[in-house]
């Protein structure tokens, strides 16, 4: 592991718009205490705290479930939810990638050369550079019982049945509307698209939404927010029956999700969908609205040790 | 004709505008299902989730069109030209791509599963995360002959995609799944594979040279013949894999598994397998000079008759293996 590239993600978390939260649940997450005094949490250097949590952390499911853990002892775990995201998406960097075929979970870095389709040999990012062959797991964190019921899943599958049963592009939009803000069709929202694959954008839906009522609240919420429910309802449809196998107790391969599209269209008595929850505003606009938590949040929970 | 003389006319019944100059036309999200556009000119039409489900554009000119999120579903589009065109999350479905020219398209999360690309030219398209399961570019000698050359499928999906023959030359195809996939005689030279899933595919007479295949999953993979020479292989997982007569001069192969992979008569000249798991493996007749086997694990390895006089076994195990002469090592 190279010092650079801590400090590149470092750099990279210090530099967005929601540094302040990112610093404070990586904080939590390492020292298992709440801290909202800016001059203590000064006295820490990003780098050092995404150091100190990479090793704590062996593995790349290791480091989700211990932020989800964070994430829920908190007075705000929705908005924390996003933070944490934010965290992994960056983080999962440091990882060696994982046997994909018997987790399903690619964990490669973000994808760099996309745009131009004309990489010839780009600089290899797939070795390990951080692999411990033989991950501490003397202190595994607890798993929630929410938490465990997420099982990893096969995201070949995934975007497979997605793509057999709906418009590839029009889940793009309602996934980006759920993880960022509305879609707008204006040329910088197509090129924020463009820049993002599918599986990123489902690898973060899933790890932002720690039960399948939270990831249909933030779909629902994606669609009303955006025109056309005629289109993009039954997408959305589409990425909550596909993706609720995941959070099932008994998990379920969405290999073994291949209706036909007859029965597909037939299963109309649908669950009613997050009846408690109140569609006030969109939870991204939420976060994003609220700049600054101040001293707003709290840990709720003692964390597990 | 502009867009809405065009909607009119086919909302009165008529179906077919052979030869009409559309370029430029905007039909964003217009309903054409079943639509004759044959060689129509169709250049930077705005086609954004229109749909254009079993439409026939054979010959048509489509490049710079934008056709983001539209539905081709078995669409003919046989020798069209789709160069430089945007299906950023369209649907091609068992669409008929013969012959099209889809050079620097963008393709990226595209539906092209089960597709007829048979003789289509992807080269430096970009299919990041394109599903392309089950499709067809298939070499046939003296017709068809697809070429992907630089072309992008970094996360693509091409479980059981039958590529026999392709020109795959410096594609990009990190973290691809190419299980099961027919990829017998393909040129992969100087191709970026790490990390790609290749468990069960079959690479028969293919070129890797130069290729990276750094941390790839090759579990019984069928790579008889094929040529290796100078490619990376470290921490790539070989077990069980069928090779016999590879070519491997040069190869890099740290910590990669080998353990019970068929190596028959391979050359793995000047290769380099420090750490490497070669357990059970078979390297009958195999050529390792100057191999550097060191720390390798060669457990029950099968070496008869293999030409191991300028071999770096320093620090190597092994135990069991059956020697060159025919005696067991210890």
């Amino acid at each position: 592991m190279t010092l650079s590239s801590f400090d590149e993600i470092a750099k990279y978390l210090e530099q967005h718009e929601n540094s302040q939260r990112i610093k404070k649940l990586i904080f939590f997450a390492c020292k298992s205490e709440w801290e909202n005094d800016q001059d203590t949490l000064d006295r820490f250097k990003l780098q050092e705290l995404i150091q100190e949590l990479s090793s704590l952390n062996p593995t790349i499911e290791n480091l989700t479930s211990s932020l989800s853990i964070a994430v829920k002892s908190l007075s705000k775990p929705k908005q924390y939810s996003i933070i944490a995201s934010i965290i992994i998406q960056e983080i999962q960097k440091l990882y060696p990638p994982n046997q994909e075929e018997q987790t399903g979970l690619l964990i490669n870095p973000p994808n760099q050369e996309e745009q131009t389709g004309l990489l010839i040999n780009p600089p290899n990012q797939n070795i390990p550079v951080f692999y411990s062959p033989e991950p501490k797991l003397s202190n595994p964190p607890t798993k929630t019982p929410s938490s465990s019921k997420k099982s990893q899943y096969n995201q070949f599958d995934l975007r497979q049945n997605l793509m057999r049963f709906t418009n590839p592009l029009r889940v793009k939009i309602i996934l980006f509307s759920a993880l960022y803000r509305k879609f707008t069709f204006n040329e910088e929202d197509w090129l924020k698209l463009r820049s993002e694959d599918l599986d990123s954008l489902l690898k973060l839906l899933f790890n932002s939404c720690s039960t399948i009522l939270e990831l249909e609240s933030k779909i629902n919420n994606a669609v009303i927010s955006l025109d056309n429910p005629d289109k993009n309802a039954p997408a959305a449809d589409a990425i909550i029956r596909v993706m609720r196998f995941l959070y099932s107790e008994t998990p379920v391969s969405v290999n073994s999700y291949t209706l036909t599209t007859n029965n597909y269209l037939s299963q109309v008595t649908r669950q009613p969908v997050n009846t408690n929850y109140q569609f006030t505003e969109n939870e991204i606009d939420d976060l994003y609205d609220d700049d600054d938590d101040g001293n707003n949040t709290c840990q709720i929970t003692e964390p597990p040790t | 004709m502009d867009a809405q003389e065009l909607l009119k006319r086919y909302a009165s019944g008529e179906t077919r505008f052979i030869n009409a100059k559309l370029n430029g036309v905007n039909l964003f999200d217009a309903d054409l299902i079943g639509i004759g556009l044959e060689q129509v000119n169709l250049s930077h039409a705005i086609l954004t989730f229109t749909y254009l489900n079993q439409a026939i554009l054979n010959n048509a000119n489509l490049t710079y069109a934008n056709l983001r999120g539209a539905n081709l579903t078995q669409a003919r589009l046989q020798n069209a030209n789709l160069h430089d065109a945007d299906l950023h999350g369209a649907t091609l479905q068992g669409a008929d791509l013969r012959n099209t020219n889809l050079t620097l398209a963008h393709l990226l999360d595209a539906n092209l599963m089960g597709a007829d690309l048979r003789g289509s030219d992807l080269s430096s398209a970009n299919l990041t995360g394109a599903c392309l399961r089950g499709a067809n570019l298939r070499e046939e000698k003296r017709v068809y002959s697809a070429t992907l050359k630089s072309a992008n499928l970094h996360k693509a999906d091409l479980r059981g995609t039958d590529l026999t023959g392709a020109n795959l030359a410096n594609a990009n195809l990190r973290g691809a799944n190419l299980s099961e996939a027919m990829l017998r005689g393909v040129d992969l030279s100087g191709a970026n594979l790490s990390g790609a899933i290749l468990q069960n595919a079959t690479l028969t007479e293919a070129n890797l040279e130069g290729a990276n295949l750094n941390g790839a999953n090759l579990i019984n993979a069928r790579l008889g013949q094929s040529n290796l020479t100078e490619a990376e292989l470290i921490d790539a997982n070989l077990h069980g894999a069928i090779m016999p007569h590879a070519i491997l001069i040069k190869a890099k192969m740290n910590r990669a598994n080998l353990s019970f992979a068929r190596l028959s008569k391979v050359n793995l000249t000047r290769a380099n397998l420090r750490d490497a798991d070669l357990t059970e493996v078979d390297l009958v007749d195999a050529i390792l000079a100057m191999t550097n086997l060191t720390n390798a694990n060669l457990t029950q390895a099968n070496l008869l008759r293999a030409e191991i006089s300028t071999t770096n076994l320093a620090g190597a195990n092994l135990y069991d293996a059956v020697m060159p002469d025919g005696t067991i090592g210890y």
